[in-house]
């Protein structure tokens, strides 16, 4: 699974939104659809105690990704199933749009591990991963473990990466930014925050998501190399000393080209949509609030 | 340099207990602080104002 990547991938993604999506997109229904899947599957995962009694899955990476379990969570189906009913529901096509980036990404960017992610459900419940590091939910572990071999392979560096990306586009963390572009495509949530709390609140509110990814970022990585001492491994599918867990073995040209598929589907069903019910130029103007 | 000393601040703290270390708390400990630090500064430095000025004017 992916750490911090789930929070910067949102912020990536608003910012290289192609132009006429500007405005077109809620921010927040990409953060909202970006932890859609691992609220509803990861519970389970890392269990929890009541009375002395673990509750939780037994086999956890089955249950995170794999089918019978919540795999269909990391699909691209399942975020047009979400996305589809959030618009049948309350008719929000940015939120609508949002959600299904936002879950898209999410699955896409969890075939990185051992595990992978259904991403072609419900076509098939094949898992596809690339392996690049190995998942590490594991029922003695619990979030230590998993933490401190994502923050020991190149789950560091895919976050590193997704870390650059934002920072390289750092305009998307300005309040400038907030105003002229996050707030005219989202008006009526903004609105409401904004008759609630200052300005500086609402910004906040924003860069919330980012403040997150960064400082676990730190923390975890801290946790696994300054107050305790795990290998890091920078070598595909590491660390080392995480015993590899697999619940498919497709090529990896097969995996890439089904998730450049996936990923392509979504963008030209948002593109469409977007050219069939709003097709006049994005909102620039700035809308007030507070 | 609020967004500098709550980054700090949760990250001390999410080391020392890391159940705080989760998506609930990470999101909200900035929001908080950026929402009451610079009102508790505000009411802070305007009691030490009043204090000041009941000290000039004795």
């Amino acid at each position: 699974m992916s750490w911090a990547a789930h929070q910067f991938e949102a912020y990536a993604l608003q910012a290289h939104l192609p132009k006429r999506w500007k405005g077109k997109i809620s921010f927040l229904a990409i953060v909202v659809g970006d932890q859609i899947p691992d609220f509803i599957a990861k519970f389970w995962v890392y269990g929890f105690e009541f009375n002395g009694k673990r509750y939780g899955s037994s086999v956890p990476h089955e249950w995170h990704r794999g089918w019978p379990g919540a795999g269909f969570t990391h699909a691209i189906f399942f975020g047009l199933v979400v996305a589809g009913l959030f618009w049948l529901l309350t008719k929000n096509r940015a939120w609508s749009r949002g959600i299904l980036l936002g879950m898209a990404a999410h699955a896409i960017v969890d075939i990185n591990d051992s595990v992978g992610a259904m991403i072609a459900f419900p076509f098939t419940t094949e898992n596809f991963s690339i392996g690049t590091w190995a998942y590490a939910a594991t029922v003695d572990g619990g979030k230590y473990l998993d933490g401190a071999a994502y923050y020991s392979s190149y789950g560091f560096v895919m976050d590193s990466i997704w870390l650059a990306i934002v920072l390289l586009s750092w305009r998307v963390l300005t309040a400038d930014y907030w105003r002229t572009v996050i707030v005219p495509a989202d008006p009526r949530v903004w609105a409401w925050f904004g008759r609630r709390v200052p300005e500086r609140v609402c910004i906040a509110i924003y860069r919330a998501t980012f403040f997150y990814g960064l400082t676990r970022m730190i923390a975890w990585t801290s946790y696994a190399h300054v107050l305790n001492d795990y290998a890091w491994d920078l070598s595909w599918g590491g660390p080392y000393w995480m015993p590899q867990v697999q619940l498919s073995d497709l090529h990896p040209a097969v995996v890439l080209g089904t998730a450049v598929l996936m990923g392509s589907l979504v963008y030209l069903l948002v593109d469409g949509i977007i050219r069939r019910t709003d097709p006049k130029p994005s909102v620039d103007s700035e809308v007030g609030v507070g | 340099m609020i967004y500098l000393l709550a980054g700090i601040t949760y990250i001390v703290a999410g080391l020392a207990w890391k159940g705080l270390l989760n998506w609930i708390v990470g999101p909200l400990w900035i929001v908080a602080w950026v929402w009451f630090v610079p009102l508790l500064w505000d009411r802070v430095r305007g009691r030490r104002a009043a204090r000041d000025h009941a000290e000039v004017g004795r």
